[in-house]
């Protein structure tokens, strides 16, 4: 009896354990957290990084490349307008002898900073003509823009030191290998502009193709595109003034010797858009006074002044009046409208057209002092003065001053 | 019967003390699953809404006022890309108002918080007194490439490291 009352006692402590220990195994079983399993694990970390590396690269592909194309560009046609105005300066041609040439220039300052310098500097700089491709595209030749002009004009604003920036930020901050580039500098078509009806006068459009790498590790994208960006031209100096005011002759040949000897003075206009829409006499003082930019579809466009073609361009042209208040060597002498195109345009397009039909502003033309009163035989076109609105207040060309000056329309003016 | 009684006892004893071990093993490691899962989504979280969230889209009175003082003039701006901004232009006081303003319903109050921009400090939250990040058991960072054009013109600022970091 004694042994079987002990094996009673065994299967019953048995029993009562054996029932906790299921349950707790079906406890653990279903409370558990699963035990981490190594694909598993490899799989979120994939999913992680390549959703980084997606994150990544539309930030670096639509916001960083839009931006620094945008930067870069903006600042070469800085650059440009002032090395169009120093080769002038220098007697080596007004602007580039062909389009194609100011497009690989374009695009060598934009991606590189460097450029085909043919202005007169110390005797080590190396000897290159800008209006010769071999030289253009031969760039053991070639200086930096900013040694070339000898002004920090570009700085580090070139395509390749903004890349290089996202480059080693995203490793730094994000241990992602980025790479952009893919530049056949040797092709003009890399870098494309373009002003249409799509960018309107007030901004000039910019078409770059890139090859670009992003990589974590064994996720990575390789992708080209061809990124478009708009941006406005406000801020960027006019070629036009600096590159034909050198060779205009308003002095009568009293400073600079011989006839017909350029007066070699400089001004600069910055691109900058009127807001004014309606136009009167006042506005157009003031447009006068503000140096600013209207846009006209017989002037040339912002583009067309870089590349020194004198045409209309119905989508784009702008135009400014010549202030000769400010610019002191403007005295009636170039019997043209004062307006930039009519003015300084190559093509005559303004006079040849409308020969006969210039004319004074009453309360803005200035016939008799130069230095103190503005403006002094400020003289526009028929056709401008229908522009903008001053039909009603013309009066014939004087370029003697002579006569009673009509009374002014407008008071108080402006 | 009496020893069978004291054995009965006994074993229901060890039986019970092997369920109570086993569910709070269960729980253990339940909780620690979770204690280390909620401050790196919370992280996630903050870093993501700061990072990618646009002005624009913000009901904010603090973002309308700045705008209307023309002392926020994109609001295409994210908020940390704002907060950088703010940085670039010496504005830290506006980059923390900002930072400070934003996060409020955005992180629960247990959490400790700090921004940076190019390894400067913007913000910092401590959830009480004693809430330091070194003392911390779980320090989760966030971050974030920064870059930005000031006042829509071509000054280029950054690119520069954005970090959120969060600790309880």
């Amino acid at each position: 009896m004694g042994s079987i009352g002990s094996k009673m006692r065994r299967k019953q402590g048995l029993f009562f354990t054996s029932v906790a220990f299921i349950i707790v195994i079906i406890l653990v079983l279903t409370f558990s957290p699963p035990r981490p399993i190594t694909l598993a694990y490899e799989t979120q970390a994939m999913e992680a990084r390549a959703r980084m590396v997606n994150e990544h690269t539309k930030a670096v592909v639509n916001s960083y490349l839009p931006l620094a194309i945008r930067i870069s560009a903006y600042n070469t046609f800085a650059a440009l307008a002032e090395f169009l105005q120093e080769k002038s300066r220098q007697g080596k041609g007004k602007y580039f002898a062909t389009t194609e040439l100011f497009n690989l220039t374009f695009s060598e300052v934009m991606v590189n900073g460097t450029i085909c310098c043919d202005i007169q500097g110390p005797p080590d700089w190396p000897s290159c003509d800008s209006d010769v491709k071999a030289d253009v595209l031969d760039r053991s030749k070639h200086l930096s823009i900013d040694d070339c002009l000898e002004k920090p004009v570009m700085r580090d604003k070139n395509l390749s030191i903004l890349l290089k920036r996202i480059e080693n930020a995203s490793f730094v901050a994000l241990r992602v290998n980025t790479s952009i580039g893919g530049y056949d500098l040797k092709d003009a078509r890399i870098i494309e502009l373009f002003q249409d009806n799509r960018t309107g006068p007030w901004k000039v459009g910019i078409n770059v193709s890139v090859n670009y790498s992003i990589t974590v590790g064994d996720i990575s994208v390789n992708n080209s595109k061809n990124i478009s960006v708009l941006f406005s031209i406000e801020g960027i100096p006019d070629p036009l003034y600096p590159v034909e005011s050198w060779f205009v002759d308003e002095d009568g040949d009293t400073v600079t010797g011989a006839a017909g000897d350029p007066d070699e003075r400089i001004y600069t206009n910055y691109f900058n858009a009127t807001n004014i829409t309606k136009w009167n006499l006042s506005n157009l003082y003031r447009q006068a006074d503000w140096r600013l930019y209207k846009h006209d579809e017989n002037a040339s466009s912002f583009l067309m002044r870089f590349y020194g073609m004198d045409e209309r361009s119905p989508c784009c042209g702008v135009e400014s009046l010549i202030n000769p208040f400010t610019m002191e060597t403007v005295n009636g002498r170039v019997e043209k409208p004062y307006v930039d195109w009519c003015y300084y345009g190559g093509n005559n397009r303004c006079t040849s057209s409308q020969a006969g039909s210039m004319w004074n502003v009453t309360c803005m033309t200035n016939p008799v002092d130069q230095d103190t009163e503005k403006f002094y035989r400020f003289a526009i076109s028929s056709y401008h003065a229908s522009q903008y609105n001053a039909t009603n207040h013309l009066y014939g060309l004087d370029p003697d001053g002579a006569g009673p000056l009509p009374a002014c329309a407008e008071t108080p003016f402006p | 019967m009496r020893k069978k009684g004291q054995y009965i006892i006994l074993d229901a004893f060890i039986a019970a003390m092997m369920l109570a071990v086993g569910i709070m093993l269960i729980l253990a490691t339940r909780h620690s699953s979770s204690y280390l899962k909620q401050p790196v989504i919370a992280s996630q979280d903050l870093a993501s809404s700061l990072g990618s969230t646009k002005l624009s889209d913000l009901n904010d009175p603090l973002v309308l006022n700045m705008t209307s003082e023309g002392i926020i003039t994109a609001l295409d701006n994210t908020v940390l890309q704002q907060a950088a901004e703010f940085y670039k232009r010496n504005m830290a006081a506006s980059a923390a108002e900002l930072i400070r303003n934003v996060s409020a319903r955005l992180i629960a109050p247990q959490y400790s918080f700090e921004v940076r921009v190019n390894n400067e400090l913007i913000y910092s939250r401590a959830s009480g007194e004693g809430s330091r990040r070194n003392q911390s058991r779980l320090v989760i960072a966030s971050r974030k490439v920064l870059f930005g054009v000031l006042n829509d013109t071509v000054e280029l600022w950054g690119p520069w490291i954005g970090e959120v970091t969060v600790w309880e």
